[in-house]
């Protein structure tokens, strides 16, 4: 087996290795790149991949239509997104940042792999509508995807295991980890949090801290928050066990960026954070598998509630938002 | 075990790494003669004849009438088994099985090492590790509609058709799959086989598939009940253990 370890002097691959590293007191990440290095060719690829409308069968709506990066990879304004000849699906199109910490993917979590997860999108009839067969068929014909893909593997051989890989390299690089929170807990000079910051941390780890778990701000389980199912009756997680009691569990998300990703909740039902946090003091819908946690709503005071705003804010990294490496080419 | 393994290692790790061979130790040889072969033959039939796909009608235990258009499945982790228990593994051992009228399904598994071998072990499927691990190629490439995108998994098996007792339109849809725990569909499937195998001598064996197996035991299936099946779970499971004794030798030669 010792043949098969990378050696660094044949493993050279245009550039070397592109800077993946795991923040400061982060754990460890699910997904690190396993027999897919990641490489500033492989990222390139990647994100002219996620940005070319030619993924979709009408060659109009790219990955990136509905994961804008001024919206932290989710999609502004839009409780769910247009798909191909601006048909809707049932769910809010979800942010993209420190993938690489996810188990699954989706909000009822049915994608287990980073690499699986664009195919989803690519071939659902209400999204990109698009065949693997297609899509490969266009990128050969393009006079620089070729290049592309001998410069990030090597040869210009196109499938879709490439494909995705490249996808993976490029979703995978983007950690948002610089929020003044960040900041704070690194210790950085001129980070400090005011008080009502700091007071809103308290109440973050009070009331919020057990399913929104730090440094991620998600403990990634599936949990049933009390909203009250709408006319789609989407049964979540359910869905994807066929057990009744994961009827309307939706995958936590992240408390981190939550300026840039409105609407709020799997269904995108909530504009602002005011009408999140009343849905938690007051909004509580008893069902079966209403997370226990939860029975009781949460009991915030106003100046709680101010408080715990003024936090989530230093949750935002406007920095990632704003990273040269992840905006839009082609 | 203890000649087979150390030869195994061997071959596996020199295929492992051919993509980038190391230009200052020249690769060493892989001599494909100094092994066997086994060459397996698949013909599918439903009952005593031969499966004719969007032409036959076929009569289930059940006694419902059925017409198959298309059957597919993933065969993988090929062993061959020594009465000893010492086996070979085949690597990187995975097949997509397409029905065709009138022609059979061939798979050749190289490298076997000569000897006396008793039995044939394979999976039906594909292993929960392939089904976990990201973006696969070659058999295992998504793009053969063999693949559950929103809730990541190989269909392992697919069974297509029409018939009058449906409950959907006249059609028939079974896609078997589901990996984990309880729901999993994967099932190995063990042959009887004496098989000598000897360098330059490939073994041939012959396997009919019954197609109609799928509704027959141990779970006989109504398919005025189960007309169609598209996700994971104990109907599935039930259906996974008919699919499982579909195959019989039927010679080796």
């Amino acid at each position: 087996m010792q043949a098969c370890k990378p050696d660094p002097n044949l493993d050279v691959v245009a550039d070397a290795p592109f800077g993946f590293t795991v923040p400061e007191g982060w754990p460890k990440p699910f997904y690190n790149f396993e027999n897919n290095a990641v490489t500033k060719p492989g990222f390139e690829l990647g994100r002219k991949l996620f940005y070319d409308p030619r993924l979709s069968r009408t060659n109009e709506v790219s990955c990136g239509s509905c994961h804008q990066p001024s919206a932290a990879f989710a999609q502004l304004d839009h409780p769910i997104s247009h798909g191909v000849e601006d048909k809707l699906g049932t769910r809010n199109s979800p942010s993209i940042f420190n993938m690489n910490w996810h188990t699954s993917f989706f909000w009822d979590g049915g994608v287990n792999h980073l690499e699986s997860q664009p195919i989803n999108p690519i071939q659902n009839p209400v999204e990109m509508d698009e065949t693997l067969d297609n899509i490969i068929a266009k990128l050969k014909a393009d006079a620089n995807y070729p290049k592309m893909f001998k410069a990030a593997f090597g040869d210009e051989m196109i499938n879709s295991q490439r494909i995705f890989k490249a996808f993976a390299q490029f979703m995978g690089m983007m950690v948002s980890s610089n929020a003044k929170y960040d900041k704070y807990k690194r210790g950085e000079a001129g980070a400090s949090f005011t008080a009502a910051e700091q007071a809103g941390y308290t109440v973050f780890k009070n009331n919020c801290a057990t399913c929104h778990v730090e440094p991620l701000f998600t403990d990634f389980s599936f949990r049933n928050n009390g909203l009250a199912p709408t006319s789609a009756n989407d049964t979540g997680r359910a869905h994807i066990t066929q057990d009744a009691a994961d009827k309307y569990k939706f995958k936590v998300p992240s408390l981190r960026n939550l300026r840039y990703t409105w609407p709020y909740m799997h269904d995108g039902r909530y504009n602002n954070l005011d009408d999140v946090l009343n849905h938690y003091t007051k909004g509580i819908t008893q069902s079966g598998t209403l997370d226990p946690l939860l029975k009781d709503g949460i009991q915030l005071t106003d100046q709680e509630k101010s408080d715990l705003l003024a936090f989530l804010n230093t949750l935002n990294d406007e920095e990632f938002v704003k990273d040269p490496r992840f905006q839009e080419v082609n | 075990m203890k000649h087979i393994l150390p030869l195994l290692l061997l071959v596996v790790t020199i295929s492992a790494c051919k993509k980038k061979p190391d230009p200052l130790t020249p690769e060493v040889p892989v001599t494909k003669n100094a092994n066997g072969e086994l060459r397996i033959s698949i013909s599918h039939v439903a009952g005593n004849q031969a499966l004719q796909a969007g032409k036959g009608w076929y009569k289930t235990e059940n006694g419902d009438s059925l017409q198959i258009d298309r059957l597919l499945y993933f065969l993988s982790n090929f062993k061959l088994v020594k009465a000893d228990g010492s086996m070979y593994i085949e690597p990187e051992s995975y097949y997509l099985v397409q029905h065709k009228n009138d022609t059979d399904f061939t798979i050749v598994i190289e490298d076997v090492p000569p000897g006396q071998y008793s039995k044939l072990v394979f999976l039906l499927g594909v292993d929960s590790a392939r089904n976990t691990s990201g973006a696969q190629t070659g058999a295992l490439d998504p793009n053969s509609g063999m693949f559950w995108d929103w809730n990541t998994g190989y269909i392992m098996a697919r069974l297509e058709g029409k018939s009058p007792q449906s409950t959907n339109h006249g059609s028939v849809i079974y896609h078997l799959g589901g990996y984990k725990g309880f729901y999993s569909v994967l099932r190995e499937i063990s042959l009887d086989a004496a098989m000598k195998i000897e360098v330059g001598k490939p073994v041939n064996m012959h396997i009919k598939a019954n197609a109609l197996e799928w509704f027959k035991t141990p779970n006989k299936i109504d398919i005025a009940k189960t007309s169609v099946m598209m996700s994971a779970g104990p109907n599935a499971s039930k259906l996974a253990d008919n699919c499982a004794d579909m195959f019989k030798i039927d010679h080796i030669d």
